[in-house]
């Protein structure tokens, strides 16, 4: 396949080719992703360093175990979900910030907060806010925002991103644009 | 140099690899293998359990009030229990590896492995095989389970006597612990007992009732007529023994 045609084909078709033994291909997804990577990893690992070192890792992880994605799901969220273990693992080691080994989110049912139509709406403005609040809160609700808010994850997207329920995704995207609302309030930005 | 290049460089280079599809199967193998033993050995610690309160009439123990209560409390095997809980939590570890499972709530797949193992394990207790086993323990002929059997299979009640009425006299009966002792029950006006019930020689009871130098004053009296509830046969034809 030539690489216009690669250009054009969707991730998972490319991810395919890779599994089969196109390893050149892999390149691609990395120009595609890296963009996204890396502003994923700024928003979400604030005051680290080493950002580009986290998302070489990613890149290499995901190259060592493409063997194990499955096709027929989405590339992306495999991507997601390996970027989301390496950050974490790197907030562990740092030991700066609270993680918790379980999250109490997790127990039980919650009703699933609408996945807002006037997202557009609410982006616009929301951003400029985010930037301003983000280092304030925890990881947990800081994640969710920018997979949210700035990656553009919907809540299934998100869930399979985090391994939690979808419910759960809406539950703390709630609580993080309370905390949000109450960080603003006190310093009046 | 860019990262697409960096990557590439490495794959070419072999410095970075990709694991063989067959790693992948492997492990997921592995990982069903053991939650395949995890879930099986939960099952069969709950089916013994089942087996230890059934072979040990402890259903009874509440029939005598609180008094019963409490003593089926302090008699729980607590060691067992913390390791079921423990084995659940381990199997809900490692189901959440699963699609199916980390979309939804722990409360959900908890409550299903409480269910499922609780039934089946249930199930299991009321299989004949603990039994079977039970005798190849205490003929210390089963090479594995054998401790386990053999000390939590019989439980002790601190006050709560199984035995088989010998023999019956005015002030009450003798009775043969399943330990081979021979106690005296006295029975008095205060003693709980169902009314209208009679106790006859070779009934098989519940007596509760604090042990004081082989004489038991009787708080209450049940009896039991599951004959699953674990029983010696009686050694020897009681010199007691009276026709009925």
């Amino acid at each position: 396949m030539t690489t216009h045609t690669l250009q054009e084909s969707a991730d998972e078709r490319i991810a395919k080719q890779v599994q089969s033994g196109d390893t050149e291909a892999f390149g691609v997804l990395v120009e595609r992703y890296e963009a996204k990577m890396l502003r994923y990893g700024r928003k979400f690992l604030f005051n680290y360093n080493d950002i580009e070192d986290a998302v070489q890792t990613v890149f290499i992880k995901a190259y060592a175990n493409i063997q194990s994605f499955n096709v027929t799901r989405k590339f992306s969220s495999w991507l997601y979900r390996i970027a989301h273990n390496t950050f974490i693992n790197m907030i562990k080691k740092k030991g700066r910030e609270p993680l918790l080994f379980f999250e109490p989110d997790t127990i039980l049912f919650h009703s699933v907060p609408d996945d807002r139509a006037d997202k557009e709406v609410e982006l616009r403005g929301i951003r400029e806010v985010l930037d301003h609040g983000l280092e304030k809160l925890d990881p947990k609700y800081r994640e969710v925002l920018v997979l949210y808010y700035f990656e553009e994850k919907d809540y299934r997207e998100i869930a399979e991103i985090l391994h939690v329920p979808v419910a759960t995704v809406g539950v703390r995207l709630k609580r993080a644009r309370e905390r949000l609302k109450s960080f603003i309030k006190e310093e009046k930005i | 140099m860019l990262l697409k290049e960096t990557i590439q460089e490495k794959i070419r280079s072999g410095a970075l690899t990709m694991k063989p599809k067959v790693y992948f199967v492997l492990r997921g193998l592995l990982y069903l293998v053991g939650m395949l033993l995890v879930l099986g050995l939960t099952f069969y610690l709950i089916g013994f359990i089942a087996f230890m309160f059934r072979a040990n009439g402890v259903f009874i123990l509440p029939e005598f009030g609180l008094r019963g209560v409490r003593t089926l409390f302090v008699s729980l095997p607590w060691f067992l229990i913390v390791l079921v809980v423990v084995l659940v939590i381990i199997l809900e570890l490692l189901s959440r590896h699963f699609f199916f499972v980390y979309r939804w709530p722990i409360v959900y797949s908890l409550l299903g492995f409480v269910v499922v193992l609780g039934a089946g394990g249930a199930l299991l207790g009321q299989l004949s095989i603990h039994e079977s086993m039970m005798r190849l323990a205490e003929e210390r002929s089963l090479p594995f389970a054998g401790p386990l059997y053999r000390h939590f299979g019989r439980m002790h009640f601190p006050d709560g006597h199984i035995g088989t009425i010998l023999a019956t006299s005015t002030s009450g009966f003798s009775l043969l612990v399943r330990d081979g002792n021979i106690y005296a029950v006295m029975v008095t006006p205060g003693t709980r007992f169902p009314h209208g019930q009679l106790i006859m020689p070779d009934d098989v009871v519940m007596v509760m009732g604090l042990l004081d130098d082989e004489r038991i004053e009787a708080f209450g009296i049940r009896k039991i007529d599951d004959v699953r509830v674990m029983m010696p046969r009686p050694p020897f034809p009681s010199p007691f023994l009276q026709p009925r």
